[in-house]
């Protein structure tokens, strides 16, 4: 018989196709494509474009889309636990070890209808801030662009987190409406806020990345068993590589702060780990009150326990 | 079907319901409807609620209902009608004093605000009564105003512009200094061709006797009625350099001090004040709607493709970058006619930008260009939200009128693109300046 | 027993429209008013957030969030009444000259439009909101606002849409 046409397998991301976020998505997409190129052709479709960014992963999970680029943060109110893949203290290859806290979170998102590929972006978060702090003491009070990832945590410090629109960020740093900013390493630079602020917090917070391949479920399982044990092989031999050119080029970045000025400042041992315990608390006690019987689990899963 | 077909399909039935004499954003939705069910039955309905939802409920927009109050305020409590009189007391015996005004007004009230709709809704609400009873045409008195009105976008604060820098990802602090001389330029340029038909023409805009009035009396009354504009503007620009204020925040503290000036001036009016709010709430409501679902569109028309194929098409041309700027622009004068610059930019700057950055050319000038096909969108027919501000602020026009009205202004928005490709400094001069 | 006379059931129909017309008035003056009041609200709501931060560097966590679910209560909250108002965007470049009864024709498909696009977001509106309640979606933002509670206003907003529509409808009928 014929050769049967590939299943079109149609993408979205929350952030812009050109955004140099993304710039490994298109990598994970060619390998995919031309492996598997008589079962599956994905076409990634755009980013905020086609569909507002926090109502993809309902898109997803519908089928619209079969396959999205997000942040699990997106679909925390669907899935509270799913966005606790940033705490993990693992790498890759320990995460996915039989009964680990790779197969954990696969089965979670099962039961939002989506199957969970992998990672397709590394980059830590940091806090930024305008004025030279010594440790945590220097942190209360200081007002603090936020987001919803770093609420909590911002609050537990007794930062003042604000809103700023993304847009009204430079402004807001320049005049001084807010004296600092979460962010991880690629991008505050290329955007100026690095005009006004010119200290970082070198202790990397969240550092594994929430950033996920995820597919429709139902897609997923009408999928050969073959094609879908290469996507996972495909996927699996990704990660590393697609870490390592984010290693390089947030090496890069950092070499270009410090030519534009930025100082990298290193709290003591106490304060440090006080720092990123805060962090860590801040996320889990929130979930605490969401999912309490899942916060055992991960906690176990991901070496906390 | 391949992509073209549906792109032609699409449009054609959206247009064919404008012209219907569907309300433009039932039309929109409607055509939402239909595709989405068409291409993924009922989810894609419900998906069409959240997408509703996410493109109003935004941070971003809230200026535009702000800056709405803060014109209705000005204009129902009688100070805009008080600071224009006073500025045309400065105005002299220039033809086309009163649209002359509208550049100076725009300008001033650009300062102001970020919102081109908000702007030609101010000068609207301000001048056209005047204007009529002094006996001037429509087409020297809504073009004006429209053309005039979207100089808010082109001289910060600018909502369009920050949002365009961030989706070039381009430096906002840069973006927003280059674009202020492209603004004045379109100014000149408007006011050059004011003066410029109403000599020809001076039939169109009738010379009053204006009585002649003493420099004293011009000052007082400028204390008077120019002052409190004055003080508007200090407490929305003061608030964001002294690092009081985002500019989105400023812009509720405008309307706020509006308020209470309005009370000084006329004490409190709670009649007035009731119409004030219900106006704007109106306005905000006619273009919310159509914005939501004019983002619904842009996104079904990207999830068919046909928005990424068609730039693509255009730029992937064997010819020198020039012409594919050109080019580039060109389609999205072609989008802009019926769609809002949001979306527009929101389709083709993800594409647009990798090729500008390949083709070597610097992003800030470009960027204003785009600025300014942006702003011309917006009052280019047959769809454009200027458009439809000015004839929500002037019901007793028929599109017609307002169509025929703009076109003289969409073209100096054009000669001023033009300008800005062959000299890239006008756009480059105040950023360079900055960086030393 | 004979049937009614047809003119018994036209003024039968019409006082039912009559009754209409006076329960979606009296309801577009009560949301019309809730609107306004959001209006005023979104500004005391952004400048008290801006003071609080100022002076006593504690600002309102959910003022961002407050205030743009308010932008969509404010635009589906007066929906109905701009529609009845005529204050929509129309582009009469070709209706404008048309007359008399192609003029009603004209009216009529375009009620036809609103009117399926207002059941379309009631029935998919009240859909969407119940499912996201009954599932517990919130919004992943500072106060984690239920989604349901957000996009209500919807579907709420367009049962009078609907209703105008009928009454205008009918209004075209009847002239
Ligand atoms: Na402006
Ligand atoms: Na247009």
């Amino acid at each position: 018989s014929a050769l049967a046409q590939p299943m079109e397998l149609k993408g979205v991301s929350f952030l812009p196709k050109d955004h140099r976020l993304c710039a490994m998505i298109p990598v994970w997409i060619d390998k995919v494509n031309v492996e598997l190129k008589d079962s599956i052709k994905i076409s990634w479709l755009g980013g905020p474009e086609v569909m507002p960014p926090f109502e993809q992963p309902e898109a997803v999970r519908k089928g619209i889309f079969q396959i999205g680029f997000l942040p699990a943060a997106y679909y925390a109110g669907i899935l509270p636990e799913g966005d606790t893949i940033s705490l993990s203290k693992y790498d890759f290859k320990k995460e996915r070890e039989k009964g680990g806290v790779w197969d954990y979170f696969v089965e979670r998102h099962k039961k939002i209808n989506m199957m969970l590929l992998g990672t397709w972006l590394y980059d830590p978060f940091y806090l930024y801030v305008k004025k030279e702090v010594k440790g945590l003491e220097d942190l209360r009070g200081l007002k603090m662009r936020t987001a919803a990832k770093y609420d909590k945590m911002m609050l537990k410090l007794g930062m003042v987190p604000v809103t700023v629109q993304f847009g009204e960020t430079y402004t807001a740093l320049q005049r001084g409406v807010v004296e600092g900013f979460g962010w991880p390493t690629i991008g505050p630079r290329e955007w100026g806020w690095l005009e006004y602020v010119k200290h970082v917090i070198d202790i990397p917070f969240y550092a594994r990345q929430n950033t996920l391949i995820l597919i429709n479920l139902e897609v997923w399982n009408k999928l050969p068993k073959m094609v879908q044990d290469k996507l996972l092989d495909i996927t699996i031999k990704y990660e590393p590589e697609m870490k390592a050119y984010f290693e390089k080029e947030i090496d890069k970045e950092k070499k270009e702060m410090d030519k534009l000025g930025v100082k990298r400042i290193k709290f003591s041992a106490t304060d440090t780990k006080k720092y990123i315990d805060t962090a860590n608390d801040a996320f889990l006690e929130d979930l605490e009150k969401k999912v309490p019987e899942e916060v055992k689990t991960l906690k176990k899963l991901m070496g906390y326990l | 079907m391949d992509w073209l077909s549906l792109f032609i399909i699409i449009l054609s039935s959206l247009i064919f319901l404008f012209f219907l004499g569907v309300p433009v954003a039932y039309s929109f939705l409607f055509i939402n409807i239909f595709f989405a069910y068409l291409f993924w039955g009922e989810i894609g309905l419900t998906q069409l609620i959240l997408s509703i939802f996410r493109s109003i409920s935004s941070f971003s927009l809230l200026p535009v209902p702000l800056f709405l109050l803060m014109g209705e305020i000005m204009f129902l409590f009688g100070i805009a009608q008080n600071m224009m009189e006073t500025l045309e007391k400065w105005m002299g015996r220039l033809p086309g004093r009163l649209s002359l005004l509208a550049v100076v007004g725009g300008v001033l009230f650009a300062t102001l605000s970020g919102s081109s709709m908000a702007g030609c809704a101010m000068l609207g609400q301000t001048l056209l009564p005047e204007m009529e009873k002094k006996g001037y045409k429509p087409q020297i008195t809504l073009g004006p105003i429209m053309g005039c009105g979207t100089l808010a976008a082109m001289i910060p604060p600018s909502a369009l512009g920050v949002l365009l820098a961030c989706l070039a990802q381009i430096s906002v602090g840069d973006f927003l200094l280059s674009i202020i001389f492209p603004g004045l330029l379109m100014a000149a340029l408007f006011a050059f061709y004011i003066i410029l038909r109403c000599y020809l023409q001076p039939e169109v805009a009738p010379r009053d006797e204006i009585s002649r009035v003493s420099l004293r009396e011009k000052i007082i009354l400028s204390v008077k009625f120019i002052l409190p504009l004055g003080l508007v503007i200090f407490a929305v620009i003061g608030l964001i350099i002294f690092g009081v204020a985002t500019p989105t925040e400023s812009a509720a503290v405008g309307a706020l001090v509006c308020f209470v000036l309005a009370f000084l001036y006329k004490g409190f009016r709670g009649e007035v004040l009731k119409k004030a709010i219900v106006n704007s709430v109106k306005i905000t409501v006619m273009m919310f709607m159509i914005l939501s679902g004019a983002s619904a569109f842009s996104q079904l028309l990207a999830y068919t493709g046909a928005s990424q194929n068609l730039v693509q098409l255009a730029v992937g041309l064997p010819f020198p970058p020039i012409v594919i700027l050109i080019i580039m622009q060109f389609i999205l004068v072609l989008l802009g006619t019926f769609m809002e610059p949001l979306s527009i930019l929101m389709v083709a700057l993800p594409i647009y930008m990798p090729i500008i950055r390949q083709l070597g050319i610097n992003p800030l000038p470009f960027c204003s260009v785009l600025l300014i096909n942006m702003e011309m969108a917006t009052i280019s027919p047959p769809d454009g939200l200027v458009l439809y501000t000015m004839k929500a602020v002037a019901p007793h026009y028929s599109m017609g009128e307002i169509y025929k009205a703009s076109l003289p202004f969409v073209f100096i928005d054009i000669i001023a693109m033009a300008v800005i490709m062959v000299f890239p400094d006008i756009a480059m001069f105040l950023p360079s300046i900055a960086k030393r | 027993m004979p049937a009614a006379p047809p003119f018994f059931k036209v003024k039968m129909v019409n006082r039912v429209f009559n009754i209409i017309e006076i329960i979606v008035r009296g309801f577009n003056k009560i949301l019309v008013f809730i609107a306004s009041l959001m209006m005023a609200g979104l500004m005391i709501i952004v400048c008290v957030d801006l003071s609080l931060r100022y002076f006593f560097n504690s600002p309102l966590l959910w003022g961002t969030e407050v205030t743009e679910i308010l932008l969509l209560y404010i635009t589906f909250l007066g929906m109905a009444w701009v529609f009845k108002e005529e204050g929509h965007v129309v582009i009469d470049v070709f209706t404008a000259k048309v007359m008399g009864r192609k003029k009603k024709i004209l009216n009529g498909m375009s009620y036809f439009f609103v009117g399926i696009v207002s059941v379309v977001l009631i029935y998919y509106g009240f859909y969407t909101a119940i499912d996201h309640f009954k599932r517990g979606v919130f919004n992943p933002t500072v106060i984690e606002t239920p989604i349901a509670l957000i996009i209500v206003v919807i579907p709420i907003g367009s049962i009078p849409l609907f209703l105008e529509v009928l009454v205008k409808s009918w209004k075209l009928l009847k002239h």
